[in-house]
């Protein structure tokens, strides 16, 4: 069967983590994706880890995972010159990612036909207008605005902490990709061109687990406190060979957990019976759950109390994600062949659909520069006029 | 009016609490017409029996006022039925033949036992998408488990990086960050469903496990051990190659700044800034990348300093004005007055029912020339069963004979409470 996205043309320009992630999610569901970047490699290219960690443009992880695929083209938007291919290159394509600086995304934007041309979505942290539409910020820093950074943190009055390296800034790009797949859909349905602004900030903040919600509508400003023994089992526990993540407070999984660890009689106790009993006898309860979790493996307790339908998974680390049997029995990994580094373990497809997913090597910076323009009707001539003044690479 | 994007795609939410509602409401954004299929006589997670924390003071039923189901539910039609009764799984199926993709939630194999399986919605509906979100997917060994967003967090491995070194792993707090990015991939899958119909005919299945809809977004962490070979450990807010960057309190209680300067010009900037020029001079053993490196304790020391005498907004502001990353740490208090938000009309007045008017968080993007609106507010239980089953056939007669048997129904109370009982 072919791929869902077969046939749709999607271009991307400013080689940012951000805007990788979201023409990605096209490219290996069978999009045609054009990677527009500047010689030097952009933040995608740039970012450790890297094999080896030997720091090198083809060889980092986010471009190994979030570039699959594509077919790259080394071309400074920056200039006229290169402005002008990049117009060639949109002549037929349904969709334009981009993220640059404000300035340059106007002129970006100006080379698309308003009538004919792709809708665009562009990303950037603030927006592209308004008070804040120059700031610099990174993945840090725009998470921070969220609200989510405000309540993620170790205790109540501690510093609060980022998410995993680049998790909220893969968010942007995934919903960057969501909102393209719908103006795309709406342009071929309507004929109508969008032109789509994504603000990182906006995204996140936007997002159902908005802190913000709480304080609209309950007045309250939460914050995380770690460990909870007002109502329990939430968060990490200790087991025999490392931790499990409970989520059991609520009635019933309270029910099924002492049922789990073969005391049901607690359900009735009263000292944990009703939440202000139960707030003041973590420590009671820890008797009784401590010795059962602790000679029980992750995968014990994972299994055994899920038999009771009891919400609690095992807390993974990187080396061990890929060997977990839900993972393996899926596919939820995968194995490129990329031509300079061998073949790298990735993450596999973000939903399963039959035969709608695959994920191909990532490009060499550039690799694709003589295929594309020779496509666009560029001449040696001109390709070499190009090249040589700096506006390929 | 909403964003047309999606108009005459019909979308059938028979999700709950917020990763599925949220993808659906997304959906909604761009025009789809979206209608929801709430649990009755049994209260869905959102809708609770007694006033808890999420729910505030006020007149009106409890389960209105519920700040979990009230974020994610706009623009849609609001039903609920009881889809287990005769005329209710009717009703649900005749929903089922006018609708373009079904978004349900439930642990794997729940809704084939309630008789709505892929087979038989597929032999009923050929055009029909249906995209199940169980937390580990469809398909596997854990077929049937459940869990909530932090379990989900936990098994994929963001737990085992979030957190600061040397900080007990008991006091990492869950996170329910797959309830953010499931309705993300919940709207690519639909509509990658639909592209595929455009040419087959026919509506595909989504299994979409939630770990791996969001697992994707750990590409760094991953890359350590495949390339490197190092397991990841919590870094805090530290990045092992950019100094500074770090997290800082600030002068006003409870409140924090980021800063980070990535390259010399930043640092040059954030210097500046500081008072201190020289520290970005050549010479300067601060003046290069791999000096800052080798002193991360004491320019964090610098900028502890700095930040403990000023507001977080404002020492914000001032280093972004020298060109340097840096933004508060911003509590919701802290986002209302941002000149950015405001500036861009992102907080969005709506009237909600039992609440007034409040200042909503805005859209997740803005767009021309058809962009986001609130074109309906959060719907009350129910609110538009009467609409929806007359566009599908029904007479009055029929709706309240629907109602009559407990089919449908607009409120909860003991009486409708008593029926789960039965």
């Amino acid at each position: 069967m072919e791929q869902p996205l077969a046939g749709m043309r999607v271009i991307e320009v400013g080689g940012t983590i951000a805007v990788a992630a979201a023409a990605k999610q096209f490219s290996d569901f069978g999009a045609e994706v054009v990677k527009v970047e500047v010689a030097s490699g952009g933040e995608v290219r740039r970012t450790p880890p890297f094999a080896d960690d030997r720091p090198h443009l083809d060889t980092g992880a986010y471009h190994l995972s979030l570039d699959t695929g594509k077919r790259s083209i080394a071309l400074d938007v920056a200039t006229p010159s290169g402005r002008e291919v990049l117009g060639r290159l949109c002549v037929g394509a349904q969709l334009l990612f981009l993220q640059l600086p404000p300035e340059l995304t106007q002129r970006v934007l100006a080379v698309v036909d308003a009538e004919s041309g792709p809708s665009t979505v562009a990303i950037s942290p603030h927006g592209l207008d308004g008070p804040y539409a120059g700031r610099v910020e990174n993945d840090m820093s725009m998470f921070a605005w969220t609200t989510r950074m405000y309540r993620h943190s170790i205790s109540e009055d501690g510093e609060p902490l980022r998410y995993g390296p680049n998790v909220p800034t893969i968010q942007v790009g995934a919903t960057a990709a969501a909102v393209g797949m719908g103006v795309a859909w709406g342009q071929a349905h309507d004929g109508t061109r969008r032109d789509v602004d994504v603000s990182g900030v906006e995204a996140l903040a936007g997002n159902v687990d908005t802190g913000y919600i709480d304080w609209v509508l309950l007045g309250t400003e939460r914050r995380a406190r770690g460990r909870l023994t007002e109502n329990y089992p939430i968060g990490n526990y200790a087991c025999k060979d490392g931790y499990v993540m409970f989520a059991a407070t609520l009635g019933p999984q309270f029910q099924r957990l002492c049922t789990a660890i073969e005391h049901p009689e607690l359900v009735d106790d009263p000292r944990f019976n009703e939440p202000i009993a139960k707030s003041q006898h973590w420590a009671d309860f820890m008797e009784y759950l401590g010795p059962w979790l602790e000679v029980r493996t992750r995968s014990e307790v994972f299994h055994e109390m899920q038999q009771h339908r009891v919400m609690v998974a095992p807390v993974l680390d990187m080396s061990e994600v890929t060997e977990d049997p839900q993972a393996k029995a899926r596919g939820s990994f995968v194995q490129v062949a990329q031509p300079l580094v061998g073949p790298v373990t990735i993450h596999g497809a973000p939903f399963q659909m039959e035969e709608a997913w695959e994920a191909r090597p990532s490009p060499r910076l550039g690799e694709h520069n003589a295929a594309i323009l020779d496509a666009l009707g560029y001449s040696r001539d001109e390709q070499i006029a190009l090249f040589r003044a700096g506006v390929t690479g | 009016m909403t964003s047309r994007a999606l108009a005459g795609v019909r979308v059938i939410d028979l999700a709950e609490v917020w990763a599925g509602p949220f993808g659906a409401c997304l959906l909604g954004d761009m025009g789809a017409d979206v209608i929801k299929v709430e649990s009755f006589p049994r209260r869905s997670l959102t809708r609770p029996l007694q006033p808890d924390a999420r729910v505030a003071d006020g007149p009106g039923p409890v389960y209105e006022r519920v700040d979990s189901q009230i974020q994610g539910n706009r623009n849609k039609r609001h039903m609920a039925m009881d889809f287990r009764s005769e005329g209710g799984a009717e009703a649900l199926r005749r929903l089922l033949a006018s609708a373009d993709v079904l978004i349900e939630g439930f642990a794997a194999g729940a809704i084939d036992r309630a008789g709505f399986g892929w087979e038989t919605v597929h032999a009923l509906a050929p055009r029909l998408s249906m995209i199940s979100m169980p937390a580990w997917g469809v398909r596997g060994p854990y077929s049937g488990y459940v869990a909530l967003g932090s379990g989900i967090d936990a098994s994929v491995g963001h737990v085992s990086v979030r957190g600061a070194p040397g900080e007990p792993a008991e006091d990492v707090p869950g996170g329910f960050h797959t309830d953010a990015t499931s309705p993300i991939e919940v709207v690519f899958a639909a509509l990658a469903a639909l592209r595929r119909r455009e040419r087959t005919g026919e509506g595909s299945f989504v299994d979409l496990s939630q770990a791996e809809g969001f697992a994707w977004a750990l590409v760094g962490s991953l890359g350590e051990w495949q390339l490197a070979g190092r397991v990841p450990q919590p870094l805090g807010n530290r990045d092992p190659h950019v100094v500074p960057h770090g997290c800082y309190r600030a002068a006003v209680p409870g409140h924090w700044v980021t800063i980070a300067a990535e390259t010399d010009a930043q640092w040059a900037g954030l210097a500046g800034a500081l008072g201190h020029a020289e520290w970005a001079e050549d010479g300067h053993p601060w003046a290069s990348i791999a000096g800052r490196l080798g002193a991360r304790e004491e320019i964090d020391a610098e900028l502890a300093a700095y930040a403990a005498a000023r507001d977080h907004v404002e020492a914000a502001d001032e280093l972004q004005a020298a060109g340097v990353i840096a933004a508060p740490v911003a509590a919701p208090s802290t986002m209302l007055p941002s000149p950015q938000l405001q500036t861009r009309g992102w907080f969005t007045p709506v009237d909600q029912p039992y609440f007034g008017t409040r200042l909503f968080p805005g859209f997740l993007w803005q767009m021309e020339p058809d962009g986001p609106e609130y074109e309906r507010r959060s719907g009350l239980i129910g609110e538009h069963n009467a609409e929806v089953l007359t566009e599908l056939g029904y007479g009055a007669d029929e709706i309240r004979a629907l109602e009559a048997a407990h089919a449908i129904g607009d409120h909860y109370d003991a009486e409708t409470d008593a029926l789960l009982g039965t």
